[in-house]
């Protein structure tokens, strides 16, 4: 007898995959813990998280938000406000330095920076460019609102059960001489590009997963109990300063960033990886779940997605309770439209 | 000078106090909870029906029907989930969150939000279109706030006057910029903080911190009838 005959049928590409409809396919992932739905949630990271966070809510379970919208606040409105988008109203953190970042700020490792961005007389945070659709009206009332969402991330830290990260980006910018990270490049959505100041860095494997580890270890100190759930963004790069080609630049970086994720997530018990990469990304798929720019994933492709992921979870630890509301709104699961501040450079395309 | 008063349980306490001191030139619409508003309808001659049966009954025994609205000088549109709904606890809730640090334009747009989803606020857009002949003022009031023994003592310690003086401002603001005239509830209503209903005016059901008593009902009423006077009187000079 050898190993290979011991094992399980999903471990075989024909009965697992070629044999199968491809809605069919089965047992992606094995997760490692058991959501209840009374644990709490917490999502932060890329573009691809928000859909995480919005399948969570509308299937009863207890997303945690600590920084929810302003009393009376339509969720329409609260959306461009960026409520109710992440746990926090972060915006998007694509890489893992923009979280340790965060997570240096929440936990009081590094001071939260005094700096905003003018343009057209309203002040920019550079940290969340479109957090508000027309910036702050005065740099303390930004730097206000920054502290507050540095305090609303340490309270996801502390009172969460699970933490579950979407890994977008290895492209990053940061500023050489404060030595902190912006989500986008400055100049594009607001600010002014200095080529002296601001510096482009293409984050390889050793630095991703080192930034993600502190975060991790910083987040434990506080919360010895959190989980970590991660997942990698299956969307691509809208634009690549790397000077490769953005479809080449796409495979490296999403691949960097599954690596981290692989190491990180086999040996570490208290991390657990969701391929949602793999789901609309993988070959098997056969590219169905992309819209037609083969950029944005579908509203078809999210909702697979996100059943897998409970699916899975079910199979492992059995049928979770379902209300005829969490129905409905299971139903409705990804329809809107993610927020995201990377999307924007496809402007400067010629 | 003709008056009517149309919108829901809150005008009870109006009511009541009528009926101590009654007056004809005052006439009410009403019916519980928040389903009459959004069910009127009017003819060309401004006559009111609707399709629901059971404010075509309101109509009916209100003595209203086949009476055009331009037989009045006044309408006042009074309640209707402009403040008071949530039981009230959702003034209390847009007061806090006033003081919570929101940005400035978060604030409004919630406050905007908040105004725009009543009741209230949609009637008040819809009834631009009906034809009202111009002698016809239209006006909004909102319903008290709630009484100031509500069981949200937690909350009320997170209250400002300031920040209920802001709140008022807003609505106020709100309304006029649709077009209508706005008559905030007496001074006398209010506690001496400004931000809840004086205890003296508690509906007598236990509970129920949201409507007023009859002695709240007079106050309303002296209002109304000082604000008919006030803008007739300026209208004379």
């Amino acid at each position: 007898m050898n190993p290979y005959e011991q094992l399980p049928s999903k471990a075989f590409w024909k009965p697992a995959v070629a044999e199968r409809s491809i809605f069919d396919i089965e047992e992606l992932w094995d997760p490692k813990f058991f959501i209840r739905k009374n644990n709490k949630v917490v999502t932060f990271g890329s573009c691809f998280a928000q859909h995480i966070g919005n399948a969570l809510k509308n299937r009863g379970f207890n997303w945690l938000n600590t920084e929810p919208a302003p009393f009376g606040m339509l969720d329409s409105s609260a959306k461009s406000f960026n409520y109710n988008v992440f746990s926090a109203r972060t915006g998007n953190i694509y890489t893992t330095s923009l979280l340790k970042q965060w997570t240096e700020w929440a936990l009081d490792e590094k001071p939260v920076p005094k700096v905003s961005w003018i343009k057209d007389d309203r002040y920019f945070d550079p940290f969340r460019p479109r957090i508000e659709p027309d910036g702050f009206a005065s740099p303390e009332e930004l730097h206000n609102s920054l502290l507050r969402t540095t305090q609303a991330f340490r309270r996801c830290i502390e009172q969460a059960n699970f933490f579950v990260f979407t890994l977008g980006l290895t492209e990053s910018w940061v500023d050489t001489k404060e030595g902190y990270e912006y989500p986008v490049c400055p100049g594009t959505l607001a600010g002014e590009f200095d080529a002296v100041q601001h510096q482009f860095i293409n984050q390889q494997f050793n630095g991703i997963h080192e930034s993600l580890t502190d975060s991790i270890t910083m987040m434990k100190k506080i919360n010895p109990s959190l989980r970590f759930l991660l997942t990698v963004s299956p969307v691509p790069l809208t634009a690549t300063n790397s000077g490769k080609h953005v479809a080449v630049a796409t495979m490296a970086s999403k691949s960097i960033l599954r690596a981290v994720t692989d190491q990180l997530s086999t040996n570490d018990e208290h991390i657990d990886y969701f391929p949602s990469y793999e789901i609309i990304n993988s070959p098997v798929f056969k590219g169905i779940f992309f819209e037609p720019n083969m950029r944005g994933v579908n509203p078809f492709g999210v909702n697979f997605v996100m059943d897998t992921f409970f699916k899975c979870l079910e199979r492992k630890f059995g049928k979770y309770p379902v209300s005829k509301a969490e129905t409905a709104a299971a139903n409705d699961d990804a329809i809107e439209a993610a927020h995201c501040e990377e999307e924007l450079l496809e402007a400067f395309a010629k | 000078m003709k008056i009517l008063v149309a919108g829901n349980s809150h005008i009870g306490a109006l009511m009541k106090a009528r009926a101590e001191s009654p007056d004809d030139n005052i006439q009410f619409l009403t019916y519980n909870g928040n389903t009459l508003l959004q069910n009127l309808q009017v003819n060309e001659r401004c006559e009111l029906s609707s399709t629901r049966q059971h404010i075509t009954d309101a109509i009916v025994d209100q003595g209203l029907k086949q009476v055009s609205l331009n037989s009045f000088d006044y309408i006042f549109i009074y309640g209707c989930q402009l403040r008071a709904a949530g039981n009230g606890e959702n003034w209390l809730n847009v007061v806090i969150s006033t003081g919570q640090g929101f940005s400035e334009q978060a604030h409004s747009v919630a406050l905007r939000d908040y105004v725009r989803n009543t009741a209230h606020y949609r009637f008040l857009e819809e009834i631009h279109n009906w034809p009202f002949e111009s002698h016809v003022k239209i006006v909004s009031m909102p319903s008290p706030v709630p009484n100031e023994l509500a069981a949200f003592s937690d909350k009320q310690s997170l209250m400002t006057t300031e920040n209920a003086d802001k709140v008022k401002r807003f609505m106020e603001n709100e309304i006029k910029s649709v077009g209508f005239d706005y008559l905030e509830t007496p001074e006398s209503l209010w506690n001496e903080e400004g931000f809840m209903t004086s205890s003296r005016f508690k509906a007598d059901r236990g509970p129920d911190m949201a409507h007023l008593n009859t002695a709240g009902g007079h106050e309303v009423l002296k209002s109304i009838v000082a604000y008919t006077d006030t803008k007739s009187a300026n209208v004379a000079a």
